[in-house]
C-alpha cells in the first residue's frame, strides 16, 4: 500500500483490466483472421486450405507490477476436418472433383467477436471505475469538490 | 486520541482509510475476474467482509488486507456481475472520498480556515 489513498493499488486494478483488454484485442485478431478467410478453398489438390486458429488465455504473475494479469497462452489451430464439397471446376479439386473448404464456420466467430466484444468492454469499464477512483481521491488534494 | 463530541476523530478517520483501502483491494479481486472470465476454470476470488477484516485488526490501526482476507468461492465468474460490483465499489468509494472532503471542511471550520 502506498500512501494515503493507495494509488499503486487502483494502478494494479488498471494493469489488470488493461490486460485483460489486451487479451481481447488479440482474441479479436485471430477472429478477424478467421472470419477474413472464410469461405476458402485449397489452392491446389492435395494442398490444405486454411485452417481456423484458436487462441487460449492463462493467467500469469507480473513481478514489475506484483499483480497477476492475463496473457495469451497459446495461439493454435482448430483439428476439426476440413468440410469437402463437390466443385468440378475449380482449380483445387481433385481428380474425383472433389474440394476441401476451411473449417471457419462465419457465425462461430461472429458470435465469439460479439462476446470478446463485451469481454473488452467488462475490462474498459473496470479501468475506468479505477480511474475515477484516482480522479476523486485526487480531487482532494486539488481541493475541488468530492 | 483527538476528542470531538464524545466522537473518537482520529479512530473514525483511521475506520475511513481502512474502508478506502479495502475498496480497493476489493477492487483489484473484482478487475482480476473480470480479466480471467474467458480462462477456462478460473474460479470467483473475493475479499473476506470489511467487517471480518476489521475485527483481525487491532484498534487504531489501519487494515492491512493480507492473502488470509483472499475467499476463492468456487464459483464460476459471471462478468456482469463482477462489472455491477466494480461500479459499486467505486460509488462506495466515491461517497467516502466526499465523508473525507467533509471531514477535512470540519476540521479546517474548528481551528478557523475554513
Amino acid at each position: 500500500m502506498s500512501g494515503i489513498f493507495g494509488f499503486s493499488l487502483l494502478q494494479k486494478i488498471m494493469s489488470v483490466a488493461l490486460s485483460g483488454m489486451q487479451s481481447q484485442s488479440n482474441r479479436l485478431l485471430v477472429i478477424a483472421q478467421n472470419l477474413a478467410n472464410a469461405g476458402s478453398r485449397s489452392p491446389q489438390p492435395g494442398v490444405d486450405p486454411y485452417r481456423r486458429k484458436t487462441i487460449t488465455f492463462a493467467s500469469e504473475f507480473d513481478r514489475k507490477r506484483g499483480v497477476e494479469v492475463v496473457k495469451v497462452k497459446k495461439v493454435d489451430t482448430d483439428s476439426s476436418p476440413f468440410p469437402v464439397i463437390y466443385a468440378p471446376g475449380d482449380p483445387g479439386a481433385d481428380e474425383r472433383g472433389y474440394i476441401q473448404e476451411t473449417n471457419v464456420k462465419a457465425p462461430i466467430e461472429l458470435t465469439d467477436a460479439m462476446e470478446s466484444k463485451r469481454a473488452y468492454e467488462a475490462s474498459l469499464k473496470a479501468y475506468e471505475k479505477a480511474l475515477s477512483m484516482q480522479q476523486d481521491a485526487l480531487s482532494l488534494l486539488r481541493g475541488g469538490k468530492a | 486520541m483527538a476528542s470531538a463530541f464524545g466522537i473518537d476523530t482520529t479512530a473514525l478517520l483511521q475506520l475511513l482509510k481502512s474502508k478506502m483501502s479495502y475498496l480497493q483491494a476489493s477492487g483489484l479481486e473484482t478487475s482480476r475476474n473480470i480479466a480471467q472470465a474467458d480462462i477456462p476454470g478460473a474460479r470467483r476470488r473475493e475479499l473476506r467482509p470489511f467487517e471480518q477484516v476489521l475485527k483481525k485488526t487491532k484498534e487504531g490501526v489501519e487494515v492491512a488486507i493480507t492473502s488470509s482476507d483472499l475467499v476463492k468461492t468456487g464459483e464460476q465468474i459471471h462478468r456482469e456481475e463482477e462489472t455491477l460490483t466494480m461500479t459499486n465499489i467505486a460509488m462506495e468509494y466515491q461517497g467516502l472520498i466526499a465523508i473525507y472532503k467533509r471531514y477535512h471542511d470540519m476540521i479546517k471550520m474548528v481551528i478557523g480556515k475554513g
